[in-house]
């Protein structure tokens, strides 16, 4: 934070508003309005058919992630998809709400997609007769345990949105690795046009993808780009949000990583043994100069990494916890406290018992 | 299912409420919306969806309603109304309308949105109210919402609704969503910082909430003692059960498991070390075979051997890697 010269004569809410942009907080209301006719001169100039990168963030409020999360929770192991709706800001996408639809993303049955189409008709002509003039911009679905990135199918999927339903973005969730990470997994794709060559030093930030979905993923993992995904949320947001860390910090506090995340990452440590073994065998055949068997390397050099840090995290939050909690611990805040409070509550309950007997 | 008490200690008897933090964040959303759109702070209305469990009434989720006003009188879309419930149905089938919610900037009902709540009533039995409250200058310690039941015996009166506490309660995906976006969208200035010390951060702010309440404990605690406050039988009751678990904590078998586990997790992250160190020889394999085939064109075969021998300290015969 850069600290403000307040002694000079601008006024205090000039102060202000030059203090919220040099730190980049926003006030996000904005966000929330719909400017119709500036949304229809984008919708009818579509700068984004010149440019097959033209869309760089995804920006999410508060109330769409959470039911997306929730969502894709609630599915389990099933993938479950929903849409998105929101309005196009230069370069960015932002979404302002979401509603899940009542089928599941893997569906075969023919009439799947049309049961989609009625209720999403449906569900936006309510919103539009509340006033709701955020168009659908995206659709959303949940890859369970298996991270965040564009299966085959979703890369056909999302080519044919891009064709007929621009402007659209994909945004997938993985909620088996949220619950465990305690942290939400999302990620927002945009497909390339047919024949499109991407430039080569795209960077994409490598994520662990389990063994048995690597092919899938490697097939199509060049016919896509990944978006930056940034959240927002009003100024009520914020108000609700403090108040609620005033209930939610106990959880922080007792929750014990190491133990919750166990078997996440007991998996992802089976999942490098298999990786390491196939670079083994793929040595072993080719000879020690083999190129694909050094990248392969590279990348489970990556995935330990992930996982050395998981463990470090969840090590360093226990230590945390016990220093807090355990009167061993020189100066724990229980311990300090404790002697205090434990005098006066030994001394408390009598006063208390002989308030009553005079009150009685 | 992941409960909290609510910040006041008062408990309805009867019948328990319970509410998600996503019915807030909907709230706050449409009135939010309606703010940017018309550019009034109009109050906004819509429904409630929960569950009832006999004497259990848990509200998960909210939709906006179109509200007119008429003559003086505000009524909804009834039409509007009933597809929505319908909607909200097909996807979430366990859930079923609970009530209707408001804003306001005072807690009570007003002569105007009262009358709503006659109109809910024709599609709920006995509908319970949710009150968002958008005054920006309410502290926040307290979460801006109050709740009021009606009265059995005159469910569609408003002036007889009755104020009851209520119980937030989130699903652990929910608290993850919450806590992710209020992490993550403040300044990007965190983006050189480790996740390891955001998580350091967010487990001290934790822990400096514990040593404020614990400080406000010992306050009420030791006022209690000198008689300057008088003793809440419950809260002395709660006090001492605390104190009684204490002593579990400095117990030798504790000790001795935690040690032990953590001994497992530091062996565990050597293996990240050990695959980086492959990686690493994997790069000098190589390199080192790139080199000697370079020289070998330079070289006369004898001096390779003995040049390679030099470097390495052992043979060519590198095939063990």
């Amino acid at each position: 934070f850069q600290t403000m010269d307040t002694s000079g004569p601008s006024s205090s809410a000039a102060a202000q508003a030059k203090f919220l942009a040099v730190n980049n907080v926003k006030d996000m209301d904005a966000a929330f309005v719909y400017d119709e006719t500036e949304q229809n001169n984008i919708r009818m100039s579509r700068p984004w058919e010149k440019d097959a990168h033209y869309f760089k963030e995804v920006r999410i409020s508060a109330v769409a992630l959470i039911k997306m999360v929730m969502h894709a929770r609630r599915g389990g192991n099933i993938e479950v998809m929903g849409l998105m709706q929101g309005r196009v800001d230069a370069h960015a996408l932002i979404v302002t709400d979401s509603f899940a639809l009542p089928v599941e993303g893997t569906e075969t049955r023919v009439n799947a997609a049309e049961e989609a189409n009625e209720y999403s008709v449906a569900y936006a002509l309510k919103c539009e007769e509340m006033g709701v003039k955020d168009k659908v911009l995206g659709w959303y679905h949940s890859h369970p345990g298996y991270g965040c990135w564009l299966s085959g199918i979703d890369v056909s999927t999302q080519s044919t949105n891009q064709q007929y339903q621009e402007p659209f973005v994909a945004i997938v969730i993985d909620p088996i690795k949220t619950m465990t990470t305690g942290k939400v997994e999302i990620g927002a794709f945009r497909t390339y046009p047919r024949g499109y060559k991407p430039p080569e030093d795209t960077k994409d930030e490598y994520q662990h993808i389990p063994l048995n979905k690597i092919e899938d993923f490697g097939v199509h993992c060049k016919s896509y780009y990944s978006l930056d995904v940034t959240f927002f949320k009003s100024s009520l947001d914020s108000r609700i949000l403090a108040s609620l860390w005033n209930t939610y910090w106990a959880s922080t506090l007792s929750t014990s990583p190491l133990v919750s995340n166990a078997v996440y990452v007991d998996e992802q440590l089976f999942d490098l043994a298999k990786k390491l073994k196939q670079v083994q065998n793929t040595l072993h055949r080719a000879g020690e100069r083999a190129t694909d068997a050094t990248d392969k390397l590279d990348k489970a050099v990556l995935d330990a990494k992930m996982v050395g840090d998981e463990l470090l995290n969840d090590l360093v939050v226990q230590n945390i916890k016990k220093s807090l909690f355990n009167r061993h611990s020189a100066g724990g805040v229980a311990g300090g406290c404790c002697g205090g409070v434990a005098a006066a509550a030994i001394a408390a309950p009598d006063a208390a018992a002989s308030e009553e007997k005079m009150e009685s | 299912l992941f409960q909290m008490t609510s910040p006041s200690t008062k408990t309805n008897a009867q019948i328990i409420y319970k509410v998600h933090p996503l019915v807030l964040l909907n709230i706050s959303e449409h009135w939010t919306r309606t703010k940017g759109q018309t550019k009034k702070t109009d109050n906004v209305f819509g429904g409630l969806m929960g569950v009832q469990n006999g004497r259990d009434i848990e509200v998960h989720n909210s939709f906006p309603v179109p509200v007119e006003e008429r003559h003086g009188q505000l009524f909804i879309d009834e039409e509007h109304y009933k597809e929505r419930v319908e909607q909200y149905k097909t996807v979430f089938p366990e859930l079923d309308a609970l009530g209707w919610y408001c804003t306001g900037v005072t807690e009570g009902l007003s002569k105007l949105d009262g009358p709503l709540h006659k109109e809910f009533a024709k599609h709920v039995e006995a509908p319970i109210v949710c009150r968002l409250i958008t005054d920006s200058d309410m502290p926040t310690q307290k979460l801006p919402l109050v709740l009021y039941e009606s009265c059995l015996n005159e469910p569609s009166n408003y002036t007889s609704l009755r104020g009851v506490d209520w119980l937030l309660v989130s699903e652990e995906s929910e608290r993850i969503g919450v806590d992710h976006v209020t992490r993550n969208s403040h300044a990007s200035a965190a983006d050189n910082e480790s996740e390891v010390s955001k998580q350091i951060r967010s487990t001290t702010s934790a822990a400096g909430m514990l040593k404020k309440r614990i400080h406000v404990l010992r306050e009420y605690l030791n006022a209690v003692d000198q008689k300057i406050l008088p003793g809440n039988p419950e809260i002395l009751k709660e006090a001492t059960k605390i104190l009684e678990q204490l002593p579990l904590m400095e117990s030798e078998d504790f000790e001795e498991h935690f040690q032990s586990e953590v001994n497992d997790v530091t062996c565990a992250l050597l293996i990240p070390d050990m695959v980086k160190m492959c990686g690493a020889l994997q790069h000098l394999v190589n390199s080192m075979s790139i080199m000697s085939t370079e020289r070998s064109s330079v070289l006369p075969p004898m001096m390779k051997a003995s040049k390679f021998h030099k470097m390495t300290g052992h043979g060519p015969d590198l095939g063990y890697m």
